[in-house]
């Protein structure tokens, strides 16, 4: 649990001080790797502007990164003590503490999917919410005035929910197997 | 010669009274007319410069940013003195972390300000123009907080788990360690201590027969090394901080070899760790009865040396 009045002395009295340095930058090569994977989506499917689908994508991946970290800044604190060391001794050791190896791809494989779900619905609100904020529907690339024989045009052009949720969540499909291969490189390569 | 008079004049006196350089010259004379009063108003006359300071350096930077790579520090120079004024009351003490986790915050709070003012009508919802920038500038910043959050709780984990301290950070994904640990607050040394000295006072000066019994019901009777665990523990609480949580993942390991009594006291540390099975602080303490005339008399009081240095035995990193 965080204690907000302590001094924030770095390092003076503890000599050890640990910089979350590592996770900062592949967090950044990932925030770029995710922004420019949903921005090119966005671009295609709904016809935004290169500049306004790229703002659209990082407003959405940084918020949807800031909401990852703050449940786990809430999850830390509520976590069994047991169950606290194994995130420790993930976080600073790379490695499981008392899990066994079959739990672990279970836990993983749990974790992901939660993780993407979750992702997919905070962005689908962030959209709606950011579309609000900024009195935007943008632009659509087809003119809709023009009589479309083509039924999956028209659904395009309507701009409806459902056609931005499939979008987003095919933006999001790209760059979640986009991370995961840069994970498991990381993984191996380390 | 000219030149530098007529900029340094425009520096001071400026073109309109609406401008940063009143808001610095009213700080300067909130700060000279604290000089000759006394406490209840020196202090408002404080917090007063401190403000037109503030709203000074906000304004000047805000129209002559600070520059580099295209990014502007200017935000994030007004924020520190925000923090520095809102939260440091003590400048001998060092700030509380609220004042460095809020930091970035209050920098993007002070981006955001220039276009959600206006002199004329007051506060305003900025433009929808500015409101992508704005928008990356918050969330961005946000993230910078969830960072220095995060920092923290590591920092924490190293108060609630000491024994950490010894680690071998190199394997992390996450994290760069620096710096060393002082052995003074090394918390495993600390425990290697107090057990060496809880035996110092349960066996010094006395008889043999009294020690070996002892001995023996340490090496045999199951109980008695939990007994001698908790009156360690029992003691190091005296010296250690409430926020220390370890206790139970210290296992203690002692080893007594006759038949000079050489006790070998150890305390691993079985929490995360590198390896397998964390590494060990362990010392040698020499139990010696010395009678000239009877070495086998049963009442030679017992001699205890703990001299020796507390070494850390650790596995060899598994790569």
């Amino acid at each position: 649990m965080l204690d907000f009045a302590l001094p924030f002395n770095l390092g003076a009295d503890w000599g050890l001080t640990l910089f979350p340095l590592r996770v900062m930058l592949f967090q950044g090569l990932l925030l770029v790797v995710a922004i420019a994977m949903e921005a090119w989506v966005l671009g295609q499917k709904l016809g935004v502007s290169p500049r306004g689908s790229v703002q659209f994508a990082t407003l959405l991946n940084l918020f949807s990164t800031i909401m990852g970290w703050l449940m786990f800044l809430v999850l830390e604190v509520l976590l069994p003590e047991r169950w606290r060391w194994e995130v420790m001794n993930y976080v600073l050791f790379d490695r499981p503490f008392q899990l066994e190896a079959q739990s672990i791809s279970t836990l993983v494989v749990c974790f992901v999917l939660i993780t993407f779900i979750a992702t997919f619905f905070l962005e689908t609100q962030a959209l709606n919410l950011l579309l609000l904020i900024l009195r935007t529907q943008p632009q659509i690339r087809k003119d809709t005035s023009q009589v479309q024989s083509n039924r999956m045009n028209r659904y395009q052009a309507s701009w409806t929910d459902r056609y931005r949720m499939n979008t987003l969540l095919m933006a999001n499909a790209y760059s979640y197997s986009a991370i995961l291969v840069l994970l498991i490189l990381r993984q191996t390569l380390t | 010669m000219k030149e530098l008079f007529d900029s340094i004049k425009s520096i001071l006196w400026p073109e309109r009274l609406y401008s940063w350089q009143t808001a610095i010259s009213l700080c300067v004379l909130a700060w000279l007319m604290s000089f000759p009063t006394e406490p209840p108003i020196q202090n408002l006359l404080v917090r007063l410069g401190w403000v037109c300071l503030i709203v000074g350096v906000g304004w000047l930077t805000t129209e002559n940013p600070i520059e580099l790579w295209g990014l502007s520090f200017s935000p994030w120079l007004t924020g520190l003195l925000i923090c520095i004024f809102l939260f440091v009351s003590n400048p001998e003490e060092s700030p509380p972390r609220i004042a460095v986790i809020l930091w970035p915050v209050i920098a993007a709070l002070v981006a955001v300000f220039p276009a959600s003012f206006r002199p004329t009508t007051g506060l305003q919802i900025p433009p929808i123009p500015t409101r992508t920038r704005l928008l990356v500038i918050l969330l961005s910043n946000l993230l910078l907080m969830t960072w220095i959050l995060f920092f923290y709780v590591m920092e924490d984990w190293l108060i609630a788990y000491p024994g950490l301290r010894q680690e071998d950070f190199s394997g992390s994904q996450f994290v760069y360690a620096a710096g060393e640990v002082p052995s003074r607050t090394d918390r495993g040394a600390g425990i290697v201590q107090g057990m060496s000295d809880v035996l110092i006072d349960t066996v010094a000066e006395r008889p043999r027969s009294e020690v070996e019994r002892w001995l023996l019901q340490l090496r045999e009777d199951p109980d008695a090394p939990a007994q001698f665990r908790d009156t360690v523990f029992d003691r190091l609480t005296l010296t250690t901080p409430r926020s220390v949580r370890d206790e139970k993942l210290w296992q203690f390991e002692i080893r007594i070899t006759e038949p000079a009594y050489q006790i070998s006291l150890g305390a691993r540390w079985m929490g995360p760790s590198a390896h397998n099975e964390g590494y060990l602080m362990q010392r040698t303490c020499q139990i010696s009865f010395i009678n000239p005339t009877n070495p086998e008399d049963p009442t030679t009081p017992a001699q205890v040396a703990c001299g020796g240095q507390i070494n850390k035995i650790a596995p060899a990193p598994v790569s």
